[in-house]
């Protein structure tokens, strides 16, 4: 690991100051559980890093304007165990609950979860050329590509690694974005780009800004809420694909469906597609088989991964009608 | 050309042409015009992006690449190159069943850096402008007045879907930046040391480059602009 400052922010705007005067070569961490495994493998080399997770400030899950807020240094473990957010958002503490492992969980935080840089292998390999991290080429084009993205994929290949992020968006929250001229609220689905927006980065935070707050709304009511996990490791991993569903159904029809899925995207999937066959439509098996296969019908396999397509259809299957 | 030869506008080289052409009309007579007036001609590319569709795995890199590096250089993101996608391809086909097929699926379509660009003739802002050094055709996107006369007037459409985002793409080799109110092209990267950002991010490239893969050229390469290279790019 290459020497770097370490600043403990004592507030926000400290923390905005600090990464500011920086000019691009600090970052902002919270657990710390994934910057430093990068800042080791020499992935990611700061000169300053800024902890948030000190700031008393980001810890927090509150009521508000009929939802919650989470700070940005909540811990994962204080999401998955926080007895109110559990009973209006069931998918949201099952997502935490699924995250990594549970020592994982007490330290890592929800802005870091949501913030975290891919997995992909050739990204994390600094002998390996990768598109993304130093502007080569992506190696796992015609490479091992078995655990990435069939949509979305544009020169680089990742998939966003997040747990909580799909949760998030079927859950239609919100990120407030704090920087030097001052906080944006933006939903949670526009927080993440995809490759062809930014090549080198998974969200639209700039360098001298931070991941301040999560706001969730009211669930809709009566909703079904479901989370769905694929990983090869039954103990904990990585998701090899994941569904976040909140559908809500009047009478015999959909009137309502945020329908999300995790690990086949650079970024957290929304099936709009799929979401706008439904709405309106009975939740039957044709007419969920009918809006599945036309979203999936803009997945681009590669040559490892077209597995994925039915994996994906068969857990949307099951959150849908399970 | 010489380090010391500077981009030149439509306006300028006809300047310098006329005045070629009335020195050597002048010395030759009257008789010599035909030959002479051949000289008005633009200085031809010295290079020009030729794709190689069966070789092409349509990963998108070229595209990203071309915008992202364009970005950063402070001018327009609108990729210069884009991919087109025909029925039943995926990213990452095996290239041994490309050549079997004969196409990988994928067309990418760059500008074929015209000998005669009729982009440079129309441009009423002199924006289309030559690379004095490697003769690159580009646009001048800060005089850019973005009228759509180069776009009407390149010869060359570009029909298909788009691999990248499946929309249908009805257009021509010159593309229009609604965000910045310009119109750009492929300018070969110039000003880039490093060469055009396509042809570095094409990963079938380095794994050609690595002998991953056995081929006697690149999937994206820069070849003269002569004639024969300008007919066969798609």
């Amino acid at each position: 690991m290459k020497s770097f400052e370490y600043q403990a922010a004592s507030s926000v705007g400290e923390a905005v100051v600090r990464l500011q005067q920086a000019k691009g070569t600090g970052v902002p961490m919270g657990g710390g559980t994934d910057l430093v495994g990068l800042m080791k493998n020499r992935v990611v080399n700061p000169e300053l890093v800024v902890d948030l997770k000190v700031v008393d400030s980001l810890a927090y899950i509150r009521r508000q304007d009929g939802g919650f807020a989470l700070g940005a240094a909540t811990t994962v473990a204080d999401v998955q165990f926080s007895a109110e957010l559990g009973t209006d958002y069931p998918l949201l503490r099952k997502a935490a609950s699924l995250v990594a492992s549970q020592q994982i969980r007490n330290q890592g935080t929800v802005g870091g979860n949501l913030c975290q840089r891919p997995r992909c292998w050739y990204f994390r390999n600094t002998l390996t050329p990768c598109l993304r991290r130093d502007g080569t080429y992506c190696s796992a084009v015609l490479g091992e590509n078995k655990y990435h993205a069939i949509l979305g994929g544009a020169g680089c290949f990742i998939v966003h690694p997040s747990d909580l992020a799909p949760a998030l968006i079927a859950l239609d929250a919100r990120a407030k974005i704090t920087g030097p001229g001052g906080s944006r609220v933006v939903p949670m689905e526009e927080f993440f780009v995809l490759p062809r927006e930014d090549l080198h980065h998974e969200t639209i935070l700039k360098t001298d800004e931070i991941l301040e707050e999560v706001q969730i709304p009211a669930p809709m009511q009566g909703a079904k809420q479901v989370w769905l996990k694929h990983r090869i490791r039954q103990v904990w991993d990585f998701a090899i694909l994941s569904v976040a569903c909140q559908v809500q159904v009047r009478g015999t029809a959909v009137s309502d469906i945020r329908l999300v899925l995790g690990a086949v995207a650079p970024a957290p999937w929304r099936c709009h597609t799929a979401e706008r066959l439904l709405r309106g439509s009975a939740l039957t098996p044709e007419n969920v088989d009918r809006a599945i296969a036309a979203e999936l019908a803009k997945a681009r396999p590669m040559t490892q991964n077209a597995y994925k397509i039915e994996l994906a259809a068969e857990l949307m299957r099951q959150a849908l009608l399970g | 050309m010489g380090e010391e030869v500077k981009d030149q506008g439509r306006r300028g080289f006809l300047t310098t042409a006329a005045a070629t052409v009335g020195g050597v009309f002048a010395l030759l007579g009257a008789a010599k015009l035909p030959a002479a007036a051949k000289t008005e001609l633009p200085p031809l590319s010295e290079g020009v992006i030729y794709p190689d569709p069966a070789l092409c795995v349509g990963c998108g890199a070229c595209e990203v690449a071309c915008g992202q590096v364009h970005a950063e250089h402070g001018l327009s993101g609108v990729p210069r190159i884009h991919i087109l996608i025909k029925d039943g391809a995926t990213v990452g086909i095996s290239i041994a069943d490309a050549k079997t097929t004969g196409t990988g699926g994928y067309v990418p379509s760059p500008c074929k850096q015209c000998p005669d660009p009729e982009c440079f003739v129309v441009c009423p802002a002199d924006a289309l402008q030559i690379d004095g050094k490697g003769g690159a055709r580009f646009i001048d996107e800060s005089v850019c007045v973005a009228c759509g006369k180069c776009e009407a007037a390149c010869p060359y459409p570009v029909d298909g879907v788009q691999a990248l985002t499946e929309e249908p793409m009805h257009t021509k080799r010159i593309f229009f930046d609604p965000k910045l109110n310009v119109y750009t092209k492929c300018d070969m990267c110039h000003w880039r040391a490093e060469g055009p950002a396509c042809v570095g991010a094409c990963p079938v490239n380095h794994n050609i480059k690595l002998g991953l893969l056995k081929s006697d050229h690149l999937c994206l390469d820069i070849k003269r602009a002569d004639e024969t290279t300008y007919k066969q790019i798609l």
